[in-house]
């Protein structure tokens, strides 16, 4: 990378509107970090709305680089926006997320200090003030397996991917790009999960930091949250079946022994039983 | 009517897809094209290919040096583009004119395909991309199918026969290219697979990824992190 191109690069797959989008980017216009420190890559697969006239309205705020697709699902775009990127560390942010002023600092300083192929950062995961304002919103938030594990306090230092791939974490752009490679044909839709466990075999050494704190604002409703869950537990399964020794519960915030707790669970209160019987339902369909 | 020139090396002694990708090439409507290949190894020259076999080789030789050997005594100044195939790919229908009207349209000097999903691949990065027709980038394969245009020839032609089997090359071309002046990239809309046999399989990688290194070290060229990037991406049709 030459002295001109950004140190960070903050990924964004656009999400379903444009307008929906606007909280991130006026987070990320308030950052402590100089803009010519980083820049924002916002892979548009698709994006409903006006998309054109929001970045126009961010486009003297933020150095902002709008890389259109058509729809091809979040893998392509996943991998178009991590190839787009100019940074020499990779931070990927949901449409729906809020920056801290210093979340893109503490990423920045992190990889600017290590520099290392396998390093990365990741920091606690919270919901946003307007979230926090919605009783009911919020029981769903909370009621998410891998949200309330990347929000979950835990000593600074280095942490298990496994206990918090759920949360933002950032990467050296040459681990991803390298790595992708030859595997790329074989995601399976779970390829968040996919990608954490691919980057944990290939030794990424990730620290935990409160610095990097970044804000959750995602109410999808409980019906497609559910719906989340049950493709994380096919997918969960595809990836176990690919990979006879690979252990899927820790993941997945389970339990040992969940599949024997599993009728219980499903009978569990409110938001969480219906999230954690729509993870066990996908699991038992990916295992057919 | 515009001119391409085919080069392209057959393992004879083994299975190949040398006819098929010959009589595709061959069903262009858009373009003459003129197709040289060598016949590598010492089994007889199948009668599909006797027509485009120029040479037939029976010793390991080099793969640049066998394009160079190809491309002697060739006039280059009527060509418009040069298209150099491996024998182990299957080509969509059409192709040579809808990859090159596309190469055409975005003026990439160098460019190739995109591999299928079942592909082999070394390098993720030439993977097809769903949901692009194409995209500028820092990286074209040196195989097994790729493209130059023809202000391209003076840069990258005679090929450099330094790196054994032309490893590296893909790592010194962007450079090159970019201080002429000139652009590449892979095609997303017409994919090829390469899916016969696995890349590298009948020489020793061993000696040469040592010789790459050797090679890459007196020669100004991109990191792997650097080239795989998009540099434009361009959109496939809704």
């Amino acid at each position: 990378m030459t002295g001109s191109q950004p140190l960070l690069s903050v990924v964004v797959l656009g999400g379903d509107r444009a307008e929906a989008l606007r909280p991130l980017l006026e987070s990320l216009c308030r950052q402590t970090l100089a803009r010519a420190a980083f820049e924002l890559v916002l892979v548009d697969d698709g994006v409903t709305g006006d998309l054109a006239r929001l970045c126009d309205d961010f486009a003297g705020r933020l150095p902002l680089v709008r890389s259109p697709q058509r729809p091809a699902g979040r893998v392509a775009a996943r991998l178009h926006g991590f190839y787009r990127a100019r940074g020499q560390a990779i931070l990927q942010l949901e449409p729906d997320d809020e920056a801290p002023p210093g979340l893109l600092q503490a990423h920045h300083d992190f990889h600017l200090a290590r520099g290392e192929r396998l390093a990365g950062l990741v920091g606690p995961l919270q919901p946003t003030p307007g979230l926090l304002a919605d009783r009911a919103a919020l029981a769903r938030w909370r009621a998410d397996p891998l949200q309330a594990a990347a929000a979950s306090p835990r000593p600074e230092g280095p942490v298990d991917l496994r206990a918090c791939w759920g949360a933002r974490w950032s990467f050296q752009r040459a681990l991803v790009v390298e790595l992708h490679g030859s595997h790329q044909g074989h995601l399976t839709g779970g390829h968040d999960l996919e990608l954490a466990v691919r980057l944990r075999d290939e030794g990424l050494s990730l620290e935990f930091s409160e610095a990097a704190t970044c804000w959750s604002g995602g109410d999808p409703g409980l019906e497609v949250a559910r719906r989340r869950m049950f493709d994380l537990g096919v997918a969960g399964a595809r990836l176990q079946a690919a990979r006879r020794k690979w252990r899927l519960p820790p993941w997945l915030g389970l339990p040992p022994g969940w599949h024997l707790l599993a009728p219980l669970a499903r009978l569990g209160p409110g938001p969480r039983g219906a999230l954690l019987g729509g993870l066990l339902d996908g699991l038992a369909q990916g295992r057919r | 009517m515009k001119r391409v020139l085919a080069l392209g090396i057959y393992l004879c002694d083994r299975e190949h897809l040398a006819e098929s990708i010959v009589a595709e090439l061959a069903r262009s409507r858009d373009w003459q094209v003129e197709q040289r290949w060598i016949a590598l190894g010492t089994s007889p020259v199948p009668p599909a290919l006797a027509a485009v076999t120029v040479e037939q080789v029976a010793g390991p030789i080099p793969k640049f040096a066998l394009l160079n050997r190809l491309l002697r005594g060739v006039d280059l100044g009527g060509v418009d583009h040069l298209l150099v195939t491996d024998d182990d790919i299957a080509l969509p229908a059409g192709f040579l004119d809808r990859y090159l009207a596309l190469v055409e349209r975005y003026r990439f000097a160098l460019a190739q395909p995109a591999r299928t999903h079942d592909s082999f691949v070394d390098h993720g990065f030439v993977e097809q991309l769903d949901g692009l027709e194409a995209r500028q980038t820092r990286y074209v394969e040196t195989g097994p199918l790729f493209s130059l245009q023809r202000a391209a020839f003076p840069v990258l032609t005679p090929f450099d026969e330094t790196p054994p089997m032309g490893w590296g090359l893909d790592f010194t071309w962007p450079v090159a290219l970019e201080r002429a002046g000139l652009r590449l990239g892979l095609i997303d809309a017409t994919p090829v697979s390469h899916s016969l046999r696995r890349p590298a399989a009948y020489y020793d990688q061993a000696t040469t990824l040592a010789g790459m290194e050797v090679y890459l070290a007196s020669h100004p060229h991109l990191g792997r992190a650097e080239a795989f990037t998009i540099v434009e991406p361009f959109p496939a049709a809704p």
